[in-house]
């Protein structure tokens, strides 16, 4: 039987990702759920607030169930992702419901 | 519903663009996205690809709501719509041509990708757009 390897990020590792992430100012992917049901996307800067992440911008997103990727990757093979489920409020969103990978910790071949 | 149609520019851009991201809906309707590479073929929708066995085509099967976000160079398109699943006779003929190259993708990936189509291990799913926008 074969076993998946284990792509997730150590809590040390996604950590050092995010503030990387924050200290270049790059953008992220995120949706906020609209009226209709549909996950309406955008990019925005985030910050780290503790274990929050604060989104930038104007936008109205407090209340709304919400999804954001921190993504970097120069090519698909070493694509990290760090993928955050949640509600914001006050224009944060828990880092409590989340998810990583990183393909670049797939074994050769 | 009839899908709204990409103009010009966006046609030009989603041609070139292999970088997104897509959202959906979990069961308990919070939401959840996945870094996806982004496949199109003029036909007026934007395609992806993924495991047929994994909890992304789940999700999407149970609610077609997505949102996708693409970026290209300085400029990103964001998109609603509804996931479709592609027949697999009708998926298999487009294959080869849409999986693509650029750098991104190693062109040894894009043949994996391809043979996994083919073998019905991954699946096809297109977009029927509802709304479509420049985000930057």
């Amino acid at each position: 039987m074969s076993t998946r390897p284990d792509l997730r990020l150590t809590a040390a590792e996604r950590d050092a990702f995010l503030r990387a992430v924050v200290a270049d100012g790059d953008e992220v992917a995120y949706a906020v759920r609209d009226a209709d049901g549909y996950p309406s996307v955008g990019l925005c800067e985030v910050a780290l607030e503790g274990d929050m992440l604060r989104l930038s911008g104007d936008r109205p997103v407090d209340g709304a169930a919400a999804c954001v990727i921190v993504e970097r990757g120069a090519t698909y093979d070493d694509i990290t992702a760090v993928i955050v489920r949640g509600v914001v409020r006050d224009r944060r969103i828990a880092l409590d419901d989340v998810v990583s990978f990183a393909f670049g910790k797939l074994p050769p071949g | 519903m009839i899908p709204v149609a990409f103009d010009e520019q966006q046609r030009a851009f989603l041609a070139r663009a292999m970088r997104s991201f897509l959202f959906a809906n979990r069961r308990d309707e919070t939401l959840t996205g996945w870094p996806m590479t982004l496949l199109w073929r003029d036909d007026g929708h934007v395609y992806f690809n993924t495991y047929r066995s994994s909890v992304k085509a789940q999700v999407l099967l149970r609610d077609p709501r997505v949102g996708v976000l693409a970026l290209h160079g300085d400029r990103a398109l964001a998109i609603t719509g509804d996931a479709q699943l592609v027949d697999q006779v009708d998926a298999a003929p487009m294959f080869p041509t849409m999986v693509r190259t650029d750098g991104f993708v190693s062109a040894e990936q894009a043949a994996r990708t391809v043979q996994r189509l083919l073998e019905g291990k991954r699946c096809l799913f297109r977009v029927v757009t509802r709304s479509v926008r420049w985000e930057r």
